[in-house]
């Protein structure tokens, strides 16, 4: 049967643990702002008995644990990767948008300037002023193509610069994951759950930048693998992430163990950027390279068929492309007849009033002769514009479907992790009251000893 | 169930959508465009490029009709000119027949054909812009001139063709041997060289042969006129139909890219509304928790 003293204990062991849920309470009222806090709760289990009869010995705090749920982390890790991706990705065709223009300000225009240019020399195809206004427009028209290539070009190259400055990133992360890991490991799951938090941030910081598979170790850790196995982190080393230029546009690929994993980022950030230097800002590259060439290879052969001003066989009207690959940014009025318009060719005959030539470089305004005999060079802007646009409009539904899927998870993973004010305060005055009653029933004990302590004086 | 709410995630995330909506919205509404990027409506944005196109296409086509209409009306003018000149000299060949005509009036005759020979080679020799109109395509060339004490054609038979709708064309230089000379031996300048000499002479007969081929020639004038009368009314149409084609043209291109000012209006209201909303959401959001009553 116990005493007296042993009412001392189960008063002490109760303001402790009610001590230690104010404690609890505070912390989480603390770190309410803080990201990646996972709530805490208190754990509490009751002294038993330890012979028939006995009231029992108090009560024990079992431990402090975290409402983190791994499933929702993870979702919202794989989400966040996807927002990611689409926000560098968007970020990238906003500024391509932004470089086409609208239509009627663009090379849609330059486009226009130059077949009416060609129409009204067909009406006086012996005038000097036509011909000037012909060799203007060609003008007006390569530089809005080099102009634009070269707006294109130099996304690339700020993209490939984004792509170093996040594998950098991703670098520094992985470090100190692999650091928070070889801690987390050490301490055996003991007085983790802070180092847990700040892994999980750091965690979700990388799956923003790329798209690792986590793997849970036996003994707490997180190993990060790339999809196709090469380890980023394991346990508490981590692999850094090389980078290799390629000459001559200097973007970079991604080495990882020798491995060359660029194509292995599809999400994330860094899938984002890589998808839009390689892929997306690659292709409308080409598309303007080969709608370039098409206008440069179509106005110079019908061009060449003609004779200039003063009756001689014309040449070129573009300097001939070498190639669709750089026809864009290399498009330029034939040197010799930007000099002297006296060599453009109107005449089909020689005769220096015949305009058939003028008229047929007019007519390919409306000639489907673009596009690999498909469209015509408005049509193939056009073509080029929507397929931005439609990029631009996908990235834009994407981001917006991704960002509302994961505010949901994020709420979510409040209703489950979060720290509620309302909460709290209702675990302050349980855990108040209890001390309070504890104090009392401390004070009791003491009263009661003392009159003990009294009776045998 | 645990109710969070994250004033900073869900309460700006409120504001910035109903920030976004009314940003476009004023966007639509001073700018006047319904599209700002090829992103708003791609689909929309490429039909405005073909409407501009097509747009593009009737000016051009447009600027081409008023260029030849101004080189028909002259030539036009030119031919009237010629035709007018031609018949005077009938008259005056005729008048200059019979066996009654004094030396002297038949002098003055064959003066007044030499006069009217040089005004029609004028005529024919007509510029537009620096370029003759009756020269075919050699047309830096004038059509008539005196080589070796000969009239000689110095055009060729090619005549400049321009579009002044789609596939429709018509000729803005004329052959000027096909309306001097056609199918005789000789042009009609070296027909009155040679009549006025009868004439001076009173050759009857010749002078006869002379009215004849003036007859051939102001016949062929007058063909030549009523092409062109024909091209003239083609390039009329043409321009009518150019100028409807490009308000229905106009039209398309205005919906297609231009903002519904009554409707963007209404817009800018709402979203104007949902911003003060959310603004309000957001504020209240700032409410008092347990904490506040415990004391």
């Amino acid at each position: 049967m116990s005493g007296l003293f042993d009412s001392l204990s189960i008063a002490t062991s109760a303001l402790t643990a009610y001590r230690t849920g104010l404690d609890v309470a505070g912390q989480n009222i603390a770190n309410i702002n803080t990201p990646g806090y996972v709530r805490r709760t208190v754990t509490l289990a009751e002294r038993a008995p330890t012979e028939a009869l006995g009231p029992g010995h108090g009560v024990d705090v079992l431990g402090i644990q975290a409402h983190r749920s791994e499933l929702i982390d993870g979702r919202i890790g794989h989400e966040q990767a996807g927002l990611s991706h689409d926000s560098a990705l968007l970020d990238g065709l906003k500024e391509v948008e932004s470089a086409i223009g609208l239509p009627g300000s663009s090379l849609d225009a330059d486009l226009d300037g130059l077949f009416t240019s060609f129409s009204q020399l067909a009406t006086d195809v012996t005038s000097s002023s036509a011909r000037d206004s012909v060799v203007r427009q060609a003008q007006t028209l390569a530089q809005g193509f080099g102009a634009l290539s070269g707006r294109i070009t130099e996304l690339q190259r700020s993209t490939n610069v984004s792509v170093r400055d996040a594998v950098g990133q991703l670098n520094q992360l992985t470090d100190r994951f692999a650091q928070l890991n070889g801690q987390i490991i050490s301490r055996n799951g003991t007085d983790v759950e802070a180092l847990k938090d700040e892994r999980a941030n750091v965690l979700a910081d990388i799956q923003s930048l790329a798209d690792v598979s986590v793997i849970t170790r036996g003994d707490g850790g997180l190993d990060l693998t790339m999809p196709q196995g090469q380890a980023l982190v394991l346990g508490g080393t981590s692999n850094a992430v090389s980078l290799v230029s390629t000459a001559p546009s200097g973007a970079v690929s991604l080495m990882l163990s020798d491995f060359d994993v660029t194509s292995q980022v599809t999400n994330g950030r860094l899938g984002g950027l890589i998808t839009l230097r390689d892929t997306v800002l690659g292709g409308y590259q080409t598309n303007l390279d080969q709608l370039a060439y098409d206008v440069a290879t179509q106005v110079n052969a019908v061009h060449a068929s003609g004779y200039d001003a003063n009756g001689n066989a014309a040449g070129n009207f573009f300097t001939a492309p070498a190639a669709v690959a750089g026809a864009a940014a290399a498009m330029a009025v034939d040197p010799s007849l930007a000099a002297d318009s006296q060599l453009l060719a109107g005449s089909a005959t020689g005769a220096v009033g015949d305009n058939q030539t003028a008229r047929a470089l007019a007519g390919i305004r409306n000639a489907r002769v673009m596009s690999g005999g498909t469209a015509t060079a408005a049509e193939a802007w056009s073509n080029f514009v929507y397929q931005v646009g439609s990029d631009v409009a996908t990235a834009q539904s994407t981001s917006g479907t991704r960002e509302a899927v994961v505010r949901q998870l994020q709420q979510l993973r409040d209703q489950a992790s979060g720290v509620s004010l309302d909460e709290e305060a209702a675990n302050l005055m349980k855990f108040q009251r209890s001390y309070e009653a504890s104090a009392r029933f401390f004070t009791t004990v003491n009263d009661t000893l003392t009159t003990l302590m009294a009776m045998v004086q | 169930m645990r109710v969070i709410y994250d004033v900073v995630r869900d309460g700006l995330f409120a504001i910035n959508t109903a920030s976004s909506q009314l940003a476009r919205a004023q966007q639509q509404l001073s700018s006047g465009k319904r599209i700002s990027g090829a992103g708003d409506d791609p689909r929309g944005t490429q039909q405005a490029i073909a409407e501009r196109s097509t747009l593009n296409g009737i000016d051009a086509y447009t600027k081409t009709n008023d260029a030849a209409a101004a080189r028909l009306a002259s030539a036009d003018s030119v031919l009237t000119g010629y035709s007018d000149k031609l018949t005077s000299a009938i008259t005056t060949a005729l008048s200059a027949q019979g066996t009654q005509v004094n030396p002297a009036a038949l002098a003055s005759s064959a003066q007044a054909l030499r006069s009217l020979r040089q005004a029609m080679v004028s005529d024919l020799n007509t510029t537009s812009n620096g370029n003759f109109l009756f020269s075919g395509t050699n047309s830096n060339a004038a059509a008539y001139a005196q080589v070796a004490g000969t009239w000689t054609y110095q055009g060729n038979a090619d005549t400049a063709q321009v579009e002044v709708e789609s596939g429709r064309t018509v000729s803005v230089s004329f052959n000027g041997r096909a309306i001097a000379q056609g199918s005789d031996t000789t042009d009609v300048f070296t027909a009155l060289d040679t009549l006025a000499t009868a004439v001076e002479n009173g050759d009857n007969a010749s002078i006869a042969t002379g009215i004849d081929a003036l007859q051939r020639a102001f016949d062929r004038a007058q063909r030549a006129q009523a092409l062109l009368g024909t091209d003239e009314q083609g390039v009329d149409s043409a321009q009518i139909r150019l100028a409807s084609l490009r308000t229905a043209a106009e039209s398309r291109r205005s919906k297609l890219e231009d903002a519904n000012l009554a409707q963007a209006a209404t817009n800018l209201q709402k979203a104007d509304t949902a911003y003060r909303a959310a603004l309000g959401a957001v504020s209240s959001a700032e409410r008092q928790s347990l904490l506040d009553y415990l004391r």
